[in-house]
């Protein structure tokens, strides 16, 4: 049976990271296809010296740092609230 | 958006502004939808292609800006901070960082150093979770001169 919405939570990995919803057409327009709609739901976290979020921000010597990956240190800017 | 990219080239350090259209409060829903008609574009290479290197899936997922309403199901990309999907749990957090650009030499807790002619988007190494503020505003991928 034809579930047209799924959420995150309900799917299996790779497909667990956004919510489908599928809205299909009356019919009436043949040429209208169904929509698909993906709802991915990220939040992006704005990190600075105002906003730390250790171990990915490293404050060292007065000043403060971003650690990537690898371990490097990367001198950090904060970011200009709008 | 503020067309960050530009001043960047010139290696100058820069308070950088969050994108407008974004909040600058971290604890925002943003959502990205993706109408059927470009959903291809989206399975094709942000999520199956990319998705056995974890760091790339989360890159190509990365918010883009906004390109129109997501009622008119025309525009392949939509970010709504505060629109009718605002609402709910996030399924995913990504933490940016703002890096400095005017530097040259990083180093490691440990001593090692790496130098860079100029830093650009493959310089900080991002995981799936953390990225610097070029994989927002300057994604590597999108860089012909330093494609993988």
């Amino acid at each position: 049976m034809l579930k047209p919405r799924i959420l995150a939570a309900e799917a299996l990995a790779p497909y667990h990271e956004y919510d489908s919803i599928l809205e299909i057409p009356n019919g009436n327009n043949p040429n209208q296809n169904a929509w698909l709609t993906l709802q991915l739901r990220v939040k992006l976290n704005f990190v600075d010296s105002k906003n730390p979020l250790p171990p990915l921000t490293v404050h060292q010597g007065g000043k403060w740092y971003a650690k990537d990956h690898d371990g490097y240190l990367f001198p950090l800017l904060d970011w200009r609230r709008t | 958006m503020t067309d960050i990219s530009s001043r960047c080239s010139i290696g100058a350090a820069l308070d950088r502004a969050i994108p407008k259209g974004i909040r600058a409060t971290s604890g925002e829903n943003l959502e990205l939808a993706i109408c059927a008609d470009h959903a291809k574009e989206l399975l094709g290479f942000g999520l199956l292609v990319f998705y056995n290197r974890p760091h790339c899936a989360a890159k190509r997922a990365l918010p883009l800006p906004d390109v129109g309403d997501f009622r008119n199901r025309i525009a392949a990309r939509h970010i709504t901070a505060a629109g009718p999907m605002s609402t709910g749990t996030p399924h995913r957090t990504i933490n940016v960082v703002n890096l400095d650009y005017a530097v040259s030499t990083v180093s490691t807790a440990s001593g090692a150093t790496k130098t860079f002619p100029q830093l650009n988007g493959r310089s900080f190494r991002s995981d799936a979770l953390n990225y610097d503020d070029a994989d927002l505003f300057r994604p590597a991928w999108l860089q012909k001169d330093i494609m993988f």
